[in-house]
């Protein structure tokens, strides 16, 4: 009964918790005042360091997570010693008996209290993916063409972005394309550049824009194609695991 | 044979003396911080009638 009791009061204390603090230093907050119309500076500027720690420090209580009652009673002792030092005007060594005091008085008040475990700091964003940085470059050569009102930039730019979305799908075909990508997508990018400065476009670039667009569908076609052929000989071999088997 | 569980460690009841521990400490806090706040107000009150 008394254990049930206990842990009732624990709960309520726990609920409560921090907003008793401030009563502690409320002198502070008259003194600060009278101190103010005096023109006492001293006064004021202990007072309000005092009061805003112990205030800040009854914030930290009431989020309750784990350490933070060690974190409020420094916060409490440093708000004693420097209230004490300025606006009690006690010197340099009665503000740190009482500021040990304060810190030694703040744990013992809030002892037993549950406390939160902190939250797990947010995982580490995930590295970008192989495509992700050619998928971007593309993305903005795209732009490019569109705002460039470029036909031939524009197809050859769709030809290759069904490279990469072929590739996003399977990315074991990557290293057979990755010189395709680091030659055919930096060419691309280069003209795109010129011609967003504004280049006159040669004659020789429709062809090439041309040669790029062919090109890229041809390797779809080739990794197609090695696909279809690793798929022949899987076939091949349970075909004849089947035949040594005796099931067919 | 012995059956091993893993179960999580619960932690210990606080003593049943707890309340005075806080009334302990609250009597530090009143002395140390509350009364460096009655001294400041003093001194407060004393500066304005020097």
């Amino acid at each position: 009964m008394p254990q049930r009791v206990l842990g009732a009061w624990i709960g309520l204390r726990g609920r409560w918790r921090g907003y008793g603090l401030p009563l502690y230093a409320s002198p502070l907050l008259l003194a600060g005042l009278l101190g103010a119309l005096g023109g006492e500076e001293k006064i004021v500027l202990g007072s309000a360091l005092g009061f805003g720690l112990t205030l800040l420090a009854a914030r930290v209580l009431r989020r309750g997570r784990e350490g933070d009652i060690r974190r409020a009673s420094i916060l409490v002792a440093v708000a004693t010693g420097l209230a004490a030092h300025y606006a009690a005007g006690l010197g340099t060594i009665y503000p740190f008996i009482l500021a040990f005091g304060a810190l030694y008085g703040t744990r013992l008040a809030y002892r037993a209290l549950p406390e939160t475990p902190a939250p797990e700091p947010p995982p580490p964003p995930e590295p970008p993916g192989p495509l992700a940085e050619s998928q971007a470059r593309l993305g903005r050569i795209q732009a490019e063409a569109a705002r460039l009102n470029h036909a031939g930039l524009r197809e050859t730019a769709a030809a290759m972005a069904e490279v990469l979305e072929d590739l996003d799908a399977h990315p074991d075909r990557l290293p057979q394309a990755r010189r395709f990508l680091a030659v055919h997508l930096d060419g691309l990018e280069r003209i795109a550049t010129r011609l967003a400065a504004g280049a006159d476009a040669p004659a020789s670039l429709a062809p090439l824009l041309a040669e790029l667009t062919r090109a890229a569908g041809e390797l779809r076609g080739n990794l197609r194609r090695h696909e279809t052929e690793n798929l022949e000989i899987q076939v091949k071999v349970l075909s004849d695991r089947l035949r040594e088997e005796g099931f067919r | 044979m012995s059956e091993t569980r893993n179960l999580p460690e619960t932690a210990p009841p606080p003593p049943l003396h707890t309340p005075l521990v806080w009334a302990w400490g609250s009597a530090l806090l009143f002395a140390t911080l509350w009364l460096t706040g009655i001294i400041a107000m003093v001194r407060a009150v004393i500066g304005l009638f020097d």
